[in-house]
């Protein structure tokens, strides 16, 4: 004889294991419709569960009923000697719940023990196949020039959910709209007023939002010019922002006139030389640019290199000294057999405006 | 990082403001200043050969960029005042220069009771020159090594003096004078 705790085991007994506790199988006993009690009698009081048999594992407590809801083939009807298996639980998420049937009034259980109620079986005569999920694909309408958005662009709205109301859609684009950056304009239009460089008018590209290059055409009252560029500007302070310029441009030859001897002014002797010039020139600026929409001004300071080219084409008259004496009374003339050089270090500036219309 | 940026941006151009002070250079490779005219008096009958006549001309090198004009403004940096060709050409009574034999070219400044710098100021050789047999009209004399006039624009007026040695014509003649000049003037 062995004992291990409760249990003995004599000599030839096989040695099993304990029956594992399984839920009680639901048993459909058709029960009398309960009724009503008298109304002078006491309610009787509920009895009392059946205790279990000696012997027997222990029942565990009663399993609320499943709430079940299974796609699948309608069940064979259960046979009447033996109780109906435990519907399996089978959670199958589906969009649309079956509806919900009454299944039939079950008999009253002759035993006051309350049964589990299960609350749906409603077999389903074929499963249904779960709905596509739904999927916003913005679409474009047409192959047009516009279709690749720039980096930063604001992306194209999702069409409305099949079902939404036209007033939902336009709300969904007008929020979009509010929160996105303002459209980035890669060309402008720009004229500019400085020294060396004259007035001029011209175009502004901006690849970036920190840098752009421009090229100009125009006049320094003489002659007609030509300027190339680069602006850097490193960040913004609200509207406004430091630039760094660097440009290259070209006055062609021309007559001297008095706009420029205003601009340029030379020794008093070396006027009637100055007869024809033109000049190229290197800006470094730095500056600050003030931007508000699509409009940009700005203010450049710095210095300048110009290689300056002097023409004489007629020849100018020294007059002879008085009253000394010479042998002859003609003036003296001169005139510049090659063109001089005039090379000049000096500050300039200019201040345009920037006028962004486009992009890609 | 916006500072740092904004720092960086007004370094880089400090620099480009302050440190350019405007600053002017003249190159002028080839100034021909022609003193057109200069007359020689006729040689005496009978006079023997080699025979020397001169002639004398005064510029205002005050319209020349001279460094001590009262035009001079701010040029009054000469970097380069060179005479590189000296030039003649037969004007009125000659044909051609055969007769001459030899020329000597001088400048000086004269004296100046203004400019006390400018008063016993030494005379410059600028040109003597042998005379080729059978010159024609025009006789270009290229200076090399370049003659160096500096000195002689720290005045406001220059006097030139040809002198002319050979067989002269008894009559009156002239002359035109070209002086080349290679300038840099700075500020």
């Amino acid at each position: 004889m062995l004992r291990i705790g409760s249990i003995a085991l004599a000599a030839g007994d096989t040695l099993a294991p304990p029956p594992f506790p399984s839920p009680p199988p639901v048993v459909y006993t058709p029960t009398p419709a309960p009724q009503p009690p008298p109304v002078d009698s006491p309610p009787a009081p509920a009895p009392a569960p059946t205790p279990p048999p000696a012997g027997s594992p222990p029942t565990p407590a009663p399993a609320p009923p499943p709430v079940v809801y299974t796609p699948t083939p309608a069940p064979a009807p259960p046979s009447a000697g033996s109780p109906p298996a435990p519907p399996p639980v089978v959670y199958t998420p589906t969009p649309t719940p079956p509806p919900v049937e009454s299944p039939p009034a079950p008999a009253p259980a002759p035993a006051p023990q309350p049964a589990p109620q299960p609350a749906v079986y409603s077999p389903t005569p074929a499963p249904q196949p779960a709905p596509p999920p739904v999927m916003y694909t913005p679409t474009v309408s047409a192959p047009t020039d516009r279709s690749a958005p720039l980096p930063g662009a604001l992306p194209s709205a999702p069409p409305a959910a099949p079902g939404a109301s036209p007033d939902t859609a336009v709300a969904q684009t007008a929020s979009l709209a509010a929160a996105a950056p303002p459209a980035r304009r890669l060309f402008g239009l720009t004229t500019d007023l400085g020294l060396p460089d004259g007035i001029n008018l011209g175009l502004v590209v901006r690849p970036t939002s920190w840098i752009r290059a421009h090229g100009v055409v125009g006049t320094n009252t003489a002659s007609v010019g030509f300027r190339g560029g680069l602006t850097a500007i490193p960040y913004w302070f609200w509207h406004f922002g430091p630039s760094i310029t660097l440009e290259a441009g070209y006055c062609k030859l021309g007559d001297f006139n008095d706009a420029l001897r205003t601009f340029f002014q030379v020794p008093s002797w070396m006027n009637g030389y100055v007869q024809q010039a033109g000049y190229t020139y290197y800006n470094a600026h730095f500056g600050l640019e003030f931007g508000r929409g699509n409009l940009t001004g700005y203010l450049h300071f710095g210095g300048s290199y110009m290689d300056v080219k002097v023409r004489t084409p007629h020849a100018v008259t020294i007059p002879p000294v008085t009253g000394a004496p010479q042998s002859s009374s003609d003036p003296a003339q001169v005139i510049l057999r090659q063109d001089a050089t005039v090379t000049v270090y000096t500050l300039s500036g200019k201040a345009g405006i920037i006028v962004y219309f486009g992009g890609l | 990082m916006r500072l740092h940026r904004s720092l960086a941006v007004f370094v880089l151009a400090g620099p480009l403001v302050f440190g350019c002070a405007p600053s002017v250079t003249v190159d002028a490779p080839d100034i021909e200043v022609t003193q057109p005219n200069l007359s020689f008096p006729a040689a005496p009958v009978g006079a023997p050969p080699n025979t020397t006549v001169t002639g004398q001309f005064m510029l205002s090198s005050n319209k020349l960029g001279a460094a001590g004009g009262p035009d001079a403004g701010a040029f009054k940096k000469i970097e380069r005042l060179d005479l590189i060709r000296l030039a003649f050409a037969a004007d009125t009574g000659i044909e051609d220069f055969s007769f001459l034999t030899h020329l000597t070219v001088t400048a000086t400044n004269p004296d100046s009771l203004r400019i006390v710098a400018c008063r016993n100021r030494p005379v410059v050789q600028i040109l003597d020159y042998d005379v080729p047999p059978g010159t024609g009209a025009v006789l270009a004399i290229p200076m090399s090594p370049p003659v160096d006039l500096r000195s002689l624009w720290a005045c406001p007026s220059l006097s030139v003096t040809v002198q002319a040695t050979g067989d002269p014509p008894q009559f009156d003649w002239s002359l035109d004078v070209v002086f080349s000049l290679s300038v840099r003037i700075s500020q």
